[in-house]
């Protein structure tokens, strides 16, 4: 959209934009040769469209932030949704990430009793059906990248089976050793 | 009087210089991955999502770097069938951190963000009876920072499950800086076959290269005695439209309630049913579907 200046035929530039009101924005408009400003008032629908494309009347952020449209935009989503930054730096792997939190959605029942320890059995004995997420630590993975890449994925694999089995929820380089001294590697 | 193209830009928003900025923020993050695989059915229930776990499962078996995105924004499954639902997302340097699952498998879903089970996908709007004038946009908008703003890293394949239909199928065509594999997946039934070859013209306007054909629930195979049994239209139905399409046929998965079992727990099927029938299947189509990627 262009505003033209029509007793100076001279497109107008855009001075300023006030921050939504009610829904409804305010973009100012200018022209460079007489001065002649116009204010443009959307409607809250006309102000919707402009978000939901994602672009920003007046000029964007140089640099926005990841998923900064899903965040502003979804009516329900998690309250906690990227508020906390990761604490890694440049290039760490996702599977750095510390232990998964659980949702804060009641419907989703806690994991009962306490977290098993490396190394000693789990409370009430392992269940070996048990097949929820598997958390790496850091230094299990760093470890991990010492096998051989084709054997890799079997080799997390096992290991992830060895610990399901165990009843653990996070597997460790004590968890890793646990299973060697098992193998009688 | 001056016309609008006689007028230089737009008097400072610049906004395709905002479009233009997505498109390289998606572009540079797409560099990193050698293939985006979508799965795509012009039919619902085909088991579109389980074969794209597996499928993407039986690649991380042989080695590969795997990603998955659920494009199903309103009917997201991929988290669950990864058994990664629990895990929260960060903010990381280069992004937003994905889920990770079995194999190391990078997740990025709609089910991530949203806050119970029982939640749908709702987005903000002046009033909820109009949301639907821009659910379409915000929809495209979101997948858009998925595939842009997720921190993938280096992937080898990059799968996509897309929900029924294929307007979704363009709007990831239309996103990404060059077009996706296309797998297309059907079941034995004269209505799928009907409504599957819709996906297949429009893989073939847009200039998709089709991996092939794959067919989903091809006869039950008795656990007791091993005959396999009939469960939709005897015959080789997708091996015929495969042939009348001019593309590959990847095969035919026999439905094993194990997939099911094994989805609601979170871990891949193939992960400990790759000796069975339904598990070599879906190998020998991951097989050939790496082979195709390989060759175009």
């Amino acid at each position: 959209m262009k505003f033209l200046c029509m007793a100076c035929d001279e497109g107008m530039r855009l001075e300023g934009t006030d921050a939504p009101d009610a829904g409804s924005l305010t973009v100012v408009f200018v022209c460079p040769s007489c001065g002649a400003r116009v204010a443009m008032l959307t409607n809250p629908w006309e102000a919707q469209l402009v978000r939901t494309l994602d672009v920003k009347l007046g000029g964007g952020p140089g640099s926005p932030a990841p998923m900064g449209f899903v965040r502003a935009t979804l009516a329900r989503r998690r309250e906690d949704l990227f508020d906390e930054p990761d604490r890694g730096g440049a290039g760490r792997d996702p599977s750095d990430a510390e232990p998964p939190h659980e949702r804060a959605d009641p419907a989703v029942p806690a994991q009962p009793g306490p977290e098993p320890v490396p190394g000693e059995p789990p409370a009430g004995g392992g269940d070996t059906t048990d097949a929820g997420p598997l958390v790496w630590s850091p230094e299990a993975e760093r470890r991990l990248e010492h096998v051989p890449s084709f054997v890799r994925p079997m080799a997390r694999l096992g290991i992830e089976q060895f610990a399901r089995e165990k009843g653990y929820r996070e597997i460790t380089a004590a968890v890793m050793d646990e299973m060697r001294g098992r193998l009688g590697g | 009087m001056k016309r609008y193209r006689d007028l230089a830009g737009d008097g400072g928003s610049d906004v395709l210089a905002q479009v233009a900025a997505q498109e390289a923020r998606l572009r540079t993050r797409m560099a990193a991955v050698r293939r985006v695989v979508a799965v795509m059915s012009g039919k619902g229930g085909v088991g579109k999502s389980a074969i794209t776990v597996n499928l993407a499962a039986a690649l991380a078996l042989e080695g590969a770097r795997v990603g998955v995105l659920d494009a199903d924004l309103n009917g997201p499954a991929l988290a669950k069938m990864l058994g990664v639902r629990d895990q929260r997302l960060r903010r990381g340097p280069e992004g937003v951190l994905p889920a990770v699952g079995a194999l190391g498998i990078r997740v990025m879903s709609m089910d991530l963000l949203l806050p119970g089970d029982e939640t749908p996908l709702t987005w903000q709007a002046p009033t909820p009876q109009r949301a639907h004038i821009w659910r379409q946009t915000a929809e495209v908008s979101a997948l858009r920072e998925f595939l842009a703003d997720t921190a993938w890293g280096e992937q080898d394949y990059l799968w996509v499950d897309l929900p029924p239909g294929t307007d979704r199928f363009c709007d990831l065509h239309n996103l990404l800086p060059s077009p996706p594999v296309v797998v297309i997946t059907t079941i034995p039934s004269e209505v799928a076959r009907l409504v599957v070859q819709k996906s297949v013209t429009v893989a073939r306007e847009l200039k998709a290269p089709v991996a092939g054909l794959l067919e989903n629930m091809a006869g039950y195979v008795c656990p007791a005695c091993g005959v396999v049994s009939e469960l939709f239209q005897p015959g080789a139905m997708a091996g015929r439209l495969a042939a009348e399409q001019a593309i590959p046929h990847l095969g035919q998965i026999p439905f094993d309630p194990a997939i099911g079992a094994a989805a609601d727990r979170g871990i891949p099927f193939v992960v400990q049913g790759r000796q069975t029938a339904a598990g070599k299947a879906l190998t020998a189509a991951a097989v050939a579907i790496r082979a195709f990627t390989e060759a175009t």
